[in-house]
């Protein structure tokens, strides 16, 4: 799980940012998922590889920046209505996040529009309320600075 | 530390061999507890031994040579452990792979994710947060059965869980976090607790560098984690569940409530609002 939804991204963005750099402009969106759906039981690796997704975003826009190439999230904003939440849940699929509603924010997101948005996640779900509801920092920097560090560092 | 309260129970601790893990050892060991150590090389398992033998007496330290990746040996040494002490009560998961693998800047002047070794990067994060889940699903299914016990796991400060110039190290301890929480939820009720404790800061440990500016005084030292290891670790912290701790705001001077509430805050970051919308539908499916 890990490797594939964690390293999956690293490996593909490792691999095509040289040439968006060359280009002075590129995009790079991963799918990540909801923060508390991240630490969500039963569903083994996903939450957590989610996790490490999101913190590496946080650190592609930092390692981006300047560039005209961004990263950021974007995700559903809740179930959606794909394999993922199998048939045998019970849920029904009408209740689900369309696949749809994906469309606008990717198209924003990928277009020269979003020029200059970086370190972001952006929420399909509440794409029709404007940026501001549908959108938050990447990861959770909202909880301010953390480590204790000695006083000549700074980082 | 005088006061033997962990005395009768038995702690695995892997990265055992150095730095925090080290550090914890000899605490538990000092409090009373017999510690299975774990680490990559004998060579830097047999100095820890002694060491933890001379905090908590002879026959105290099993030294156990085993990659925590490699799930036969995790398997093997939560039996070995429970062969030799007759039970597990406490796992730490201390063993990781450092920022120092990518680079010796502390301030995020690494690498960039481009330029990281993808080999490297995919190593560490199984290691850092593969690990830690194979452990815990090694040691567990004994510490329900005898409805007590202890995971500790070892993350990083929030922020560093995305400071640049670290490849993979940030993303792997976010993993960890967060796996932290959903071990938390699981074990609700079993007498098991899962929480996470970190030094709170660059620590005195290979995975800082030397550096001419960074006196290593200056750092937090790996002796910060004693003293909340032993806590947590006791069954003064029974009940405890889901929370992270902060080694270098643990006051032992203070009363216990203010001391958890200086150094304690809940495991991950569910201290922000989540904006997910979820059907009443997909809500009666939640534990």
């Amino acid at each position: 799980m890990i490797d594939t939804n964690s390293a999956g991204p690293q490996l593909m963005a490792a691999a095509a940012t040289p040439y968006m750099l060359e280009n002075g402009w590129g995009r790079i969106v991963n799918i990540t998922t909801a923060l508390d759906a991240m630490y969500a039981p039963g569903m083994g690796g996903y939450g957590p590889s989610k996790a490490a997704l999101e913190a590496l975003t946080a650190i592609m826009a930092r390692d981006l920046e300047g560039t005209g190439v961004t990263a950021n999230v974007l995700i559903p904003g809740g179930p959606a209505n794909t394999r993922m939440i199998p048939d045998a849940t019970g849920i029904p699929r009408a209740d689900l996040i369309q696949p749809d509603a994906m469309q606008a924010p990717i198209v924003w997101l990928a277009s020269g529009e979003s020029d200059g948005h970086s370190g972001e996640r952006f929420i399909a779900a509440h794409w029709d309320k404007g940026l501001e509801a549908a959108s938050a920092p990447c990861a959770w920097p909202q909880l301010g600075r953390q480590a204790i560090l000695p006083g000549n560092i700074t980082r | 530390m005088t006061d033997r309260v962990l005395e009768g129970k038995t702690a695995l601790i892997t990265g055992a061999g150095r730095g925090l893990g080290r550090a914890m050892a000899e605490g538990l060991a000092a409090a009373g507890a017999k510690i299975a150590l774990v680490d990559l090389e004998q060579d830097v398992l047999a100095p820890a031994a002694a060491s933890v033998e001379a905090a908590g007496g002879q026959g105290c330290a099993l030294p156990l040579v085993a990659d925590v990746t490699d799930s036969d040996r995790a398997e093997a040494v939560v039996a070995e452990t429970i062969a030799a002490f007759g039970g597990l009560d406490i796992l730490i998961n201390d063993a990781a792979m450092g920022p120092q693998f990518f680079s010796t800047d502390i301030t995020g002047g690494g690498p960039r994710f481009w330029e990281v070794d993808n080999e490297l990067w995919l190593r560490v994060i199984t290691v850092n947060a593969f690990g830690p889940q194979l452990m815990a699903s090694a040691a567990v299914p004994r510490m329900i059965e005898r409805g007590r016990g202890r995971v500790i796991n070892v993350t990083t400060s929030l922020d560093t869980m995305y400071l640049p110039g670290c490849g993979a190290y940030g993303p792997s301890k976010a993993a960890l976090e967060a796996n932290t929480r959903i071990m938390a939820s699981d074990l609700d009720g079993t007498g098991v607790t899962a929480n996470v404790l970190i030094p709170g800061g660059p620590a005195n440990t290979r995975m800082i560098t030397e550096r001419s500016d960074l006196p290593r005084e200056t750092l937090i030292q790996p002796d910060a984690m004693r003293a909340p290891a032993v806590w947590l670790s006791s069954d003064e912290s029974d009940g405890v569940n889901g929370q992270r701790f902060i080694a270098a705001l643990w006051d032992e001077t203070l009363p216990l409530a203010d001391r958890l509430a200086q150094a304690g805050a809940p495991v991950a970051w569910s201290q922000i609002k989540s904006k997910a919308i979820r059907p009443d539908s997909v809500a009666a499916l939640k534990r």
